[in-house]
């Protein structure tokens, strides 16, 4: 079968990956494999990727190459779901709880760390009731 | 005028992490020509304020000589375009031209000599024109000496001999030229006129009042005034918004036009489409959002080609539009010998017209610049051709208008405006905070005294007049009369309330004892007045800014501390109205931002006890005893004169010889008189209100929302969604294995990062 092996610069939690092609090559499966954790022998010798593409299981994968006694290139592939699974991903409708650009500001965030001290701002405003230039009033109440 | 902050506040963010300012709602003084803040300054499409293309290409400012206050020239973007998905931000955003120091203030300056897409009223100026520079000349910004002349578009509909074609007229000109055709015999009825000649588009100039030349002058590509136009929301319309564009949904008919065309449905078959699949059907319908300031083409059916016929279709199926839009579609089929045409005119009617113009806040006149013979001075006998536009309370145009006289006894507040810049700072009541509050007026009830009493308001010198007429020997107290007795009391107030219509000066009278001391007789007592005004700003502009998160206390003199709703004055300005109730002492301060958000009650005096009073009158009871003795003798010797009482008729001779000494000795007492003060602890204190605001303390990194992320709370499809996304119980429909899609499902309740 046909593998694409690629260099992933992204992290495991990003659904589109910043890969590099580094080569495309030819593979068998290694005993009994799964389509989400499948076992190959290359026919590549080096293992300077992390990363593959197998087009006939349709599933990019997590790679971990290892060199067998007889020289062989050995991958072991985990299913990276979010890259083989981008466009339904993508087309999916979900509830969005968090978000790095969107922010409903009205809703409180747990997650915000506070600091215990406030900060505190005292302002007068207006005119001044008691005056200390001004007098006083007195009111006489007579019958 | 006020900022619609609605209009400028938007949920969006854009990809690439652009920010959106959304400060400009922390400016509650938001004036044109003063001092911004520089961070309002962001990436919007002016065309259409629900989508965002970023734009820096417009954008400038330059010193202004002589001043550090630097002149900003923004034109966030004229084009038609909307960010779409695919777009890349341009990166700095705007917010990062700007020095966070730097000065700037914003104007208006025009481009071009009509009100089109390219001047920016209210928030922004025009690209600059070649040659323009920073010594602009400005004109006067008196609001009354600017008008805005409108002009209508028509499109004469061929009829009978009268060939097609496009006009200009003010709507005044329309309204005779329809009459003018029916009398010449063009149209059979005004009715038939006016469908055959519809409003498809509507332009406007501004015109200024030249003091100089004492005449109506329209406003030059190089001359600018400063003022700032709002609506009460976003599905008004700006100045720009004039043209009344609008796109086509793309299949039939042309690309997006000016609404001074139309849309042209050519067809070469000989075909009526009665029986033709090809033609029999014509649906054209927004098929997606359309813009809101663009004409949108409502649901309709073209089932059949009619040679001649004139179909009117309102706009009442398109539910992008506010149903005051007052718009409508005509549809005109007609044939050029064997080529069928129809054609789908976009249609005003004539008070859409004068609404569309009333939303700009100007006056303005539906009659010809050089036809105005008058100079807006006289606003009770103003001509019909002139209109004022309606202005809330809360500076806000509604779209309604006033019309020659009705201006003068209109209660706008515009009606009273001076200067273009004589914004009404209040706050926004419907700008989508959920409040629903109308602005709850102060009754003024009846004020007066007591009727059984009388209360003179003296100065502590006045006092001390009428203590020291108390304990002069030669004072006027009638005899057997008492002046305490009629003394209710004595209070100070730690104010001076000399200076507060009262009541006038009289000389004060005790128990018909006229003192010969003047102080100011009260009338009323109840007076009450505006000690302050307090904007409570935003700081956060989040949830932060609101209880329990950010708490504020105001401190109102002599009545003491009172917690504040931030739900609802956060963001707002709020009064504070003193009211002193003279005759007992109280007082009551009122905090009212629309509605009454606090009252507290306190006590404003401090009763004085005249110790002596008491003294006086045990003296007075003496006295009385004495002279009832005295009574008794005189009495005695009246009646003893028959009597050998002489000597007792002597000695009482002498006590009453002695009466009016005693009285003096006993009033003389008075001069012991003390006012003993209670505690006037209240006196000493903070005179102004003051606000204590207590806020949280956030420390958040400075990658917050790319590793924390911010609370959403939205449905979207993720598509539309980027960078750093946490997902509810998300149900993504995929062919994976049930392992794999509970760890796509666990991926993204924890967090991924999305494209």
């Amino acid at each position: 079968m046909t593998v694409y092996l690629y260099n992933n610069y992204s992290t495991d939690n990003t659904v589109d990956k910043n890969i590099s092609l580094v080569t495309q090559t030819s593979a068998e499966l290694k005993g009994t494999s799964s389509v989400s954790a499948p076992t190959l022998i290359l026919s590549y010798n080096t293992t300077n990727f992390n990363y593959m593409h197998i087009p006939d299981f349709g599933r990019f994968y997590h790679a971990y190459p290892t060199v067998d006694t007889g020289g062989r290139v050995v991958v072991s592939g985990d299913c990276d779901v979010l890259m083989s699974a981008k466009n339904v991903v993508l087309n999916t409708i979900a509830y969005v709880v968090r978000n790095e650009f969107m922010e409903n500001k009205n809703i409180a965030d747990e997650n915000m760390i506070m600091n215990l001290k406030k900060s505190e701002t005292v302002e007068s405003f207006g005119q001044t009731i008691i005056d200390d230039e001004a007098q006083t009033t007195f009111i006489l109440t007579v019958k | 005028m006020e900022v619609n902050r609605n209009y400028y506040e938007y949920k969006e963010t854009l990809v690439n992490g652009v920010e959106l300012s959304k400060r400009i709602k922390d400016l509650t003084n938001f004036k044109l020509n003063e001092e911004l803040d520089t961070s309002i300054f962001f990436v919007q499409n002016n065309t259409n304020p629900n989508h965002v293309k970023p734009s820096s290409a417009y954008i400038r400012y330059e010193p202004q000589a002589g001043s550090d206050v630097n002149r900003v020239w923004y034109n966030p973007n004229s084009s038609y375009g909307t960010l779409q998905i695919g777009d890349n931000a341009v990166n700095p955003p705007l917010s990062e031209l700007f020095d966070k120091n730097m000065k700037v203030r914003l104007a208006l300056c025009r481009y071009g000599s009509g009100i089109n897409q390219n001047d920016r009223i209210g928030y922004s100026s025009t690209t600059i024109p070649s040659g323009l520079s920073y010594t602009y000349p400005w004109l006067n910004n008196d609001y009354k000496k600017i008008i805005v002349v409108v002009f209508l578009t028509c499109y004469r509909v061929k009829y009978g001999s009268a060939n097609p074609d496009i006009y200009a007229v003010t709507p005044d000109e329309y309204d005779d030229n329809m009459v003018a055709k029916v009398a010449d015999g063009i149209y059979p009825d005004i009715e038939t006129a006016k469908l055959y000649n519809p409003i498809i588009g509507t332009r406007a100039y501004i015109g200024y009042f030249n003091d100089t030349t004492n005449n109506w002058k329209k406003l030059s590509d190089y001359e600018g005034m400063l003022f700032d136009v709002t609506h009460k929301s976003k599905n008004l319309y700006y100045a720009h918004n004039l043209l009344f564009d609008y796109a086509s949904s793309g299949s039939i008919g042309a690309g997006p036009l000016s609404i001074g065309n139309r849309i042209s449905i050519t067809r070469t078959s000989n075909s009526t489409g009665a029986s033709s699949n090809y033609f029999k059907y014509f649906q054209i319908r927004n098929e997606r959002e359309v813009q809101y300031w663009k004409g949108s083409i409502p649901q309709f059916e073209l089932t059949d080609w009619e040679e001649g016929r004139m179909q009117v279709i309102h706009n009442t199926m398109d539910k992008e539009y506010n149903p005051d839009d007052l718009r409508y579609w005509q549809i005109h089929d007609y044939s050029v010998s064997s080529t069928k045409y129809t054609h789908l005119y976009c249609c005003i009617t004539m008070e859409g017209v004068k609404r569309y113009i009333a939303s700009l806040g100007l006056f303005f006149t539906t009659n010809g610049l050089p036809d105005i013979n008058t100079d807006l001075s006289d606003l009770d006998n103003l001509p019909n051709y002139i209109h004022m536009p309606e202005v809330t309370a809360n500076g806000f145009t509604t779209n309604n208008y006033f019309s020659g006289k009705e201006i003068g006894k209109s209660n706008s507040q515009n009606k009273n405006w001076n200067s273009t810049t004589d914004s009404t700072i209040k706050v926004d009541a419907t700008s989508g905070t959920g409040d629903n509050v109308e602005n709850l007026e102060l009754a003024i009830g009846n004020t007066y005294v007591n009727s059984f009493v009388r209360m003179y308001a003296m100065t502590r010198n006045q006092v001390a007049q009428l203590a020291e007429e108390f304990s002069n020997p030669t004072n006027t107290i009638p005899v057997g009369k008492n002046p305490f007795d009629n003394i209710i009391g004595l209070q100070q107030f730690p104010i001076d309330l000399s200076t507060q219509a009262l009541g006038s000066a009289e000389n004060i009278v005790i128990d018909k004892w006229d003192t010969n001391v003047s102080a100011i007789k009260v009338n009323g007592c109840i007076p009450s007045r505006l000690i302050g005004r307090y904007t409570i700003d935003r700081q956060y502009n989040n949830f932060l800014d609101f209880e329990p998160y950010t708490t504020a206390e105001l401190y109102i003199p002599m009545c003491g501390r009172i917690q504040l709703p931030l739900n609802y004055l956060m963001g707002k300005t709020f009064e504070v109205f003193f009211i002193q109730d003279i005759e007992n002492g109280a007082c009551k301060a009122i905090v009212k931002c629309d509605q009454i958000s606090a009252e507290i009650v306190g006590d404003l005096s401090e009763s004085v006890v005249i110790t002596a009073q008491n003294q006086g009158i045990k003296k007075q009871s003496i006295m009385d005893s004495a002279i009832s003795a005295a009574g008794g003798i005189a009495s005695a010797a009246v009646s003893g004169l028959t009597k050998n009482i002489g000597g007792a008729a002597a000695g009482g001779a002498a006590y009453m010889s002695g009466i009016a000494g005693t009285i003096a000795a006993f009033n003389a007492n008075y001069s012991i008189i003390k006012g003993a003060s209670t505690a006037k602890c209240n006196f000493i204190n903070v005179p102004t209100c003051y606000i204590k605001i207590t806020r949280p303390t956030v420390e958040l990194p400075a990658n917050y929302g790319h590793t924390v992320g911010y609370v959403a709370n939205i449905t979207k499809k993720l598509s539309d969604v980027h960078g750093y996304t946490i997902c509810n119980n998300p149900d993504v429909q995929c062919n994976l294995t049930a392992a794999e899609k509970q760890k796509l499902k666990n991926y993204l309740q924890s967090g991924v990062y999305l494209p």
